[in-house]
């Protein structure tokens, strides 16, 4: 079996998938011999930009019409296109005010009266192509790539959890952050695979993964507000890491 | 007059994205252009309006490699805005982790960003199987130090356990032990790699320039100190604003910052080594003088070796603090308090800063950040620069790979630059 020709790109964010990807201590060798990287301008200097691609690779949200452009190439050459990371699957960070006008935001950040270049409010990947399969995680967890990487170059599409972040952190038995505690906890709506590494260090979830399936934003939403938080700060955290996800754009629609 | 121009569209093995644009008349540099086009995410823009306590972990999330340094900054900064004054226990775990990282980003560089350079490879994966060896060592020495970071902030990249006045969760004393063994195994690799690097043949350019670094008086300087320079600048790290300003760049995201009026800066391993070497224990100084690093230092190429330098100390100062440390859970109680707060630390790359303005019911209204490449971007200008008058006889391709690899000498991070 010939060598699966593999791209890794990035799109705009932290480069934080590519660094877990280099965080593979253990297993980086083995990948690297496993598989042919044809395009990786982080770690490699001499990048093919037009063979086709069995895998693709993509971290990063979109925030430039140039990259609309460059990630439809990507698309056009790459046989399964996989988002990486949460700026990939749901926007990230960067979409956390995507209300906010860019010309207030470049006003704020480059001072009055303020710079003229293009910026669009930040977008995940499948706003625009078709997605294959995506790994979120703010970082992604390395485990879940290298499960990935196996499936992918067996021919196979990976596996991930489909249940929230509340049933991990239940499994290990922690004290629960939202109830018992009444911290801002979105462990409940927000897709597992991190094994709750933030509760199980007593810190509430803050949904870095984005939302899981048929997450009931609305539930989550009353038991916080019961709490006694504002509205404002629950949309604050609901929109840091996944802003534009569907279910909570449709939630706040709603109210 | 002869002409020639280099035009780097997306210059590979940096971390962001940047355009290097030079025409060359005769033998100057008509128009050079480090063009830093990675687009803004506008992290000051939507901090405004959050509260103190989700900033950290929000600004973590500038870069992937230096997440302790953007989280730790901002935790110092709210800190100073209101008036709390973090457990030494907890200044002491901030500068394991700050010294982990900044070993584990330092390792990154050397092996796989800058070494293909100076064996004509483009990366890694083509390094196989002839650098087998290296890259293990490589592996090995990182995974330490991650580990050691994720001990203590329950993630290597992107921490969580970290918030204002102290730790939530502290690891257990069998784990620490492991951590200090894990870095005893590492310290020939570190040796090894001090030498690795001290072999690059380093291309002879130097231009003198002025070092900027956090100076401590009794410890080589991490999270705490004043603001020094080798011109002669010592200033409380509240005083920033005072005596530097940043300033727009036309072709550029990412701004440029300097001290008023004065030339360009350099900040990070170099500038680090440059301004703190006596602070070094005797045992870095030893291996420093073996490898010929002298001061002063002023060839930007030489930021590999100093890099080196600081893996070799980041991993002893790390053993060494670990052999002391007992731990014990804290009251981390504080009162929320409006106020304006700044704190600088060494990044792996250099100073970094953040500025934020807290209002009374714990609302950031107004942030700043300043980040190591923004602090080196005039100054790496200015050696490009001269580095093509020296060298303008050289057919283009070879410039234009000298320009890559000094470019790539200051370990510029354009994510963090423009953030």
């Amino acid at each position: 079996m010939s060598k699966p020709k593999i791209g890794i790109f990035g799109m705009t964010g932290c480069a934080g998938e590519q660094i877990v990807i280099l965080n593979c201590e253990d297993e980086l060798m083995d990948i690297l011999k496993l598989l042919d990287i044809r395009s990786f301008h982080t770690a490699m200097s001499k990048n093919d930009e037009k063979c086709s691609l069995d895998i693709a690779f993509v971290e990063g949200a979109l925030v430039h019409p140039e990259e609309e452009i460059s990630l439809k190439e990507i698309r056009k050459r790459s046989r399964l296109l996989i988002a990486l990371g949460t700026c990939a699957v749901w926007g990230g960070v960067a979409a956390m005010k995507n209300e906010v006008s860019r010309q207030r935001l470049k006003d704020i950040v480059y001072g009055s009266p303020g710079r003229i270049f293009k910026s669009i409010p930040a977008q995940p990947l499948h706003s625009l192509v078709k997605v294959d399969f995506s790994i979120s995680g703010c970082p992604i967890e390395k485990e879940q790539f290298l499960q990935a990487v196996a499936s992918l170059v067996h021919g196979d599409i990976p596996v991930l959890p489909k249940y929230a972040v509340c049933t991990e952190c239940k499994i290990n038995e922690n004290t629960c952050l939202l109830l018992e505690k009444s911290e801002l906890c979105l462990g409940p709506i927000t897709i597992a695979g991190c094994n709750a590494r933030c509760a199980n260090c007593g810190i509430p979830c803050s949904g870095c993964r984005g939302p899981v399936e048929e997450a009931n934003i609305a539930s989550e939403v009353e038991i916080l507000e019961e709490r006694g938080f504002t509205l404002r700060d629950i949309y604050n955290q609901l929109r840091t890491f996944a802003g534009p996800a569907e279910a909570i754009q449709t939630h706040l629609a709603k109210r | 007059m002869s002409e020639k121009d280099i035009f780097i569209d997306y210059l590979a093995r940096v971390e962001g994205e940047t355009a290097i644009k030079i025409n060359i008349k005769g033998n100057k540099p008509q128009e050079l252009k480090l063009n830093i086009f990675e687009p803004p995410r506008f992290f000051e823009g939507f901090l405004v309006g959050r509260k103190y306590y989700e900033v950290p972990d929000i600004v973590s999330r500038i870069c992937g490699i230096c997440p302790v340094s953007h989280m730790t900054t901002a935790l110092r900064a709210i800190e100073k805005a209101m008036g709390i004054n973090p457990s030494q226990q907890t200044r002491i775990l901030r500068r394991l982790m700050a010294l982990s990282q900044m070993v584990s980003s330092h390792l990154i560089h050397l092996y796989m960003l800058a070494m293909p350079d100076y064996h004509g490879y483009s990366g890694a994966q083509e390094m196989l199987p002839e650098f087998a060896e290296e890259l293990s060592r490589l592996m090995r020495m990182k995974k330490v130090m991650n580990d050691l970071t994720a001990a203590i902030g329950g993630r290597a990249s992107h921490p969580v356990s970290a918030v204002v006045n102290g730790f939530t969760d502290l690891p257990s004393s069998q784990e620490l032990e492991r951590r200090q063994r894990d870095l005893e195994k590492i310290e020939t690799d570190a040796v090894k790699t001090v030498r690795m690097v001290s072999e690059f043949s380093i291309p002879d350019f130097c231009r003198k320039t002025e070092y900027v670094a956090l100076k401590a008086a009794n410890r080589y300087a991490m999270i705490e100190g004043n603001i020094v320079s080798s011109a002669g600048l010592e200033i409380p790290e509240q005083d920033y604003d005072k005596y530097f300003e940043e300033q727009e760049v036309s072709y550029s995201m990412a701004k440029r910052a300097r001290v008023k009026d004065r030339n360009s800066l350099m900040v990070g391993a170099l500038a680090r080594l440059n301004l703190k070497f006596d602070q070094l224990p005797p045992s870095v100084k030893k291996l420093a003088k073996e490898v010929g690093f002298k001061l002063p230092d002023y060839n930007p190429f030489h930021n590999n070796l100093a890099q080196s330098l600081e893996i070799f100390y980041g991993i002893q100062e790390c053993r060494q603090i670990l052999e002391n440390l007992k731990l014990s859970l804290e009251n981390n109680n504080y009162r929320v308090r409006a106020g304006e707060g700044a704190a600088f630390s060494e990044a792996p790359r250099g100073l970094l800063y953040h500025r934020y303005t807290i209002n009374a019911r714990g609302v950031i209204e107004k942030a700043n950040i300043v980040t190591p490449t923004v602090h080196n971007f005039a100054n790496i200008e200015e050696d490009l620069h001269h580095l093509v008058i020296q060298n303008s006889d050289l057919p283009t391709a070879k410039i234009a790979l000298l320009c890559e690899m000094l470019v790539r000498a200051y370990d510029p991070c354009f994510s963090c630059s423009v953030h």
